[in-house]
């Protein structure tokens, strides 16, 4: 059964397309990744998707509603939840402040410890968000997004800018929330993504350009040449 | 033991300086010194304005140059319902709450849904129509002479008497102090500090930022023309002066002052304003070319207002975190 459904969606800046009606769909329970070399259109995709930009075409369905033309706060009260590559949130408030600011919204406030807890948090709680390491400051991001009670959760490069033991901790966490939630994870550390997902789709130039369990995905000559630096 | 523990959570140095000031504002009318009173009274008036504008520029982080709008809304509501509807003082002032909720809910559906400069500008226009209004519509509102005779002597309160008078704008001011303290506390003071510090984040955990905007010009026009209705029947008269743009900036210089990160910034800012203006105003020919130049110096040097620049001399103490509400 399907949970998210992209259909020929395509994304242009003046004359460059970002991303080219591009289509896939995930199915319940499946943990994707999306890779690509830099400029690809993941994140551009994941954009488009979450509507932070609007499509210059095609169709995106969530849970089976169209949510093509709904703003992003609708499409996060559906259960589409996503990080950002930069940690966007909010640096003078306390970690516990901004973690509460999705407890309020779906109202989680009583989760907002045992969520810090699980995500070994719970020190920095009563810190300014700017405070404290940027490990710890994506993890609050996570923590958040966890909060908002996803049915389908968007990382975008969870472990981009990771110290090793940061990075350990991320990938531990992930492991974990996939067994109970849709996850999509745009990463270019091959070591997280074949860690962690089912299956792997490839972005070049806009378009996919490969879709398939890692294992294939690893011994696809195309993906190889473009990205794996044909090893 | 849970109401304990709200209680608690509720008390911080913000809260003593609050109490402090009002049992001090309260000390000031056993004086019986009626300048001492004028001042305070001012002060009270204006302390009101600019932290009712503090919570749209300082939370929400919207710069307005239209707040002359919402005084006036507020002064000139007071003004006509007591000369033409009903006489009373203390049922004007409550009327203009109404009146002020509908204008703030009109503003921000004609300027909430557009980026923050042109919000500034939009305030600005529609502040500007207003004073024009409210200067060409003479049959109404006696043009630029204003309109005098507001009552202070009503059906249920008199008013005429400066003591009388001052306890009645104390005790607006401190249910509006300890309103505003309880908003800063609560969820929607959280969520107006997130909408002032990463608007466009809101939106991906499920907030819509146009209601939480709306909800902050609310409470901001709601406030601000209280403060409006109660200069106007301090004075017992009004004319357009107070919705012309330049009274309107008057409650973001005080925030400038103060300290706009700061819960208590605006209001320090409004007790150094008012007490120049009616001092320092006095005897220096030139104040304002002293007051521009101290603003200069405030944002070049002191951002974070004299609140900033008190917490950056104590910051080794620690003291400075008892009386910010940001940082």
């Amino acid at each position: 059964m399907e949970i998210l459904r992209v259909e020929n969606i395509t994304k242009r800046f003046g004359r460059f397309v970002a991303v080219d009606n591009v289509s896939f769909t995930i199915s319940k329970g499946e943990t994707v990744a999306i890779i690509g070399p830099n400029g690809a259109g993941k994140t551009t995709l994941v954009n488009v998707i979450t509507k932070k930009l609007e499509p210059d075409g095609g169709r995106v369905f969530f849970d089976g509603i169209d949510i093509t033309r709904l703003p992003p706060q609708k499409i996060s009260r559906l259960g589409l939840i996503r990080t950002f590559q930069v940690v966007n949130l909010f640096p003078v408030l306390k970690v516990r402040e901004n973690l509460a600011l999705a407890g309020l919204r779906a109202g989680t406030t009583g989760e907002v410890e045992s969520v810090a807890e699980i995500l070994g948090i719970k020190r920095y709680l009563d810190k300014r968000l700017v405070e404290v390491p940027l490990g710890v400051q994506k993890l609050v991001e996570l923590g958040i997004s966890l909060l908002l009670k996803p049915k389908m959760l968007i990382l975008d490069e969870p472990v981009a800018g990771l110290g090793a033991e940061d990075r350990f901790n991320m990938v531990k966490v992930l492991s974990e929330l996939k067994k109970s939630l849709n996850l999509i994870v745009i990463e270019h550390d091959m070591d997280v993504v074949f860690t962690l997902v089912d299956r792997i789709i490839v972005m070049d130039k806009g378009r996919i350009i490969a879709d398939g369990k890692p294992e294939n995905i690893r011994e696809n000559k195309l993906v190889k040449e473009i990205y794996l630096g044909g090893e | 033991m849970y109401m304990l523990r709200r209680l608690r959570a509720l008390i911080d140095g913000n809260i003593i300086a609050l109490l402090l000031l009002i049992g001090l504002l309260g000390l000031i009318s056993f004086t019986g010194h009626r300048f001492y009173m004028y001042i305070a009274t001012l002060i009270m008036i204006f302390g009101i304005f600019a932290m009712g504008y503090n919570i749209l520029f300082g939370y929400a982080g919207l710069l307005s140059f239209g707040h002359g709008l919402f005084f006036g809304v507020g002064a000139y509501s007071v003004a006509l319902f007591t000369l033409n509807v009903y006489r009373d003082p203390l049922v004007g002032v409550l009327f203009s709450i109404p009146i002020a909720l509908l204008t703030s809910i009109i503003v921000g559906i004609l300027t909430l849904k557009h980026g923050r400069v042109y919000f500034a500008i939009l305030t600005l226009a529609l502040s500007m129509i207003f004073w024009s209004a409210l200067v060409k519509l003479r049959w109404l509102t006696g043009g630029s002479d204003g309109l005098v005779g507001i009552p202070k002597r009503g059906v249920h309160v008199d008013l005429s008497a400066p003591t009388v008078f001052y306890y009645f704008t104390l005790v607006f001011f401190a249910a509006i102090m300890l309103g505003l303290y309880v908003l800063n506390k609560s969820r929607y003071g959280l969520l107006l500090r997130a909408l002032g510090t990463n608007e466009d984040r809101l939106p991906f955990l499920g907030y819509s930022t146009f209601t939480l905007r709306m909800i902050a010009l609310t409470i901001s026009g709601v406030v601000s023309a209280l403060a409006g209705a109660l200069y106007a029947v301090f004075y017992s008269v009004v004319t357009p002066d107070v919705a012309y743009w330049t009274f309107g900036a008057e409650p973001l210089v005080m925030s400038l002052i103060g300290g706009s990160s700061y819960f208590l910034g605006p209001l320090v800012g409004a007790i150094i304003f008012v007490s120049l203006t009616t001092t320092v105003a006095r005897f220096a020919e030139y104040w304002m070319f002293l007051l521009g130049a101290a603003l200069i110096a405030m944002i070049l040097f002191f951002r974070g207002g004299l609140l900033g620049f008190l917490e950056s001399l104590v910051g080794r103490f620690k003291l400075g975190v008892y009386l910010r509400w940001r940082f």
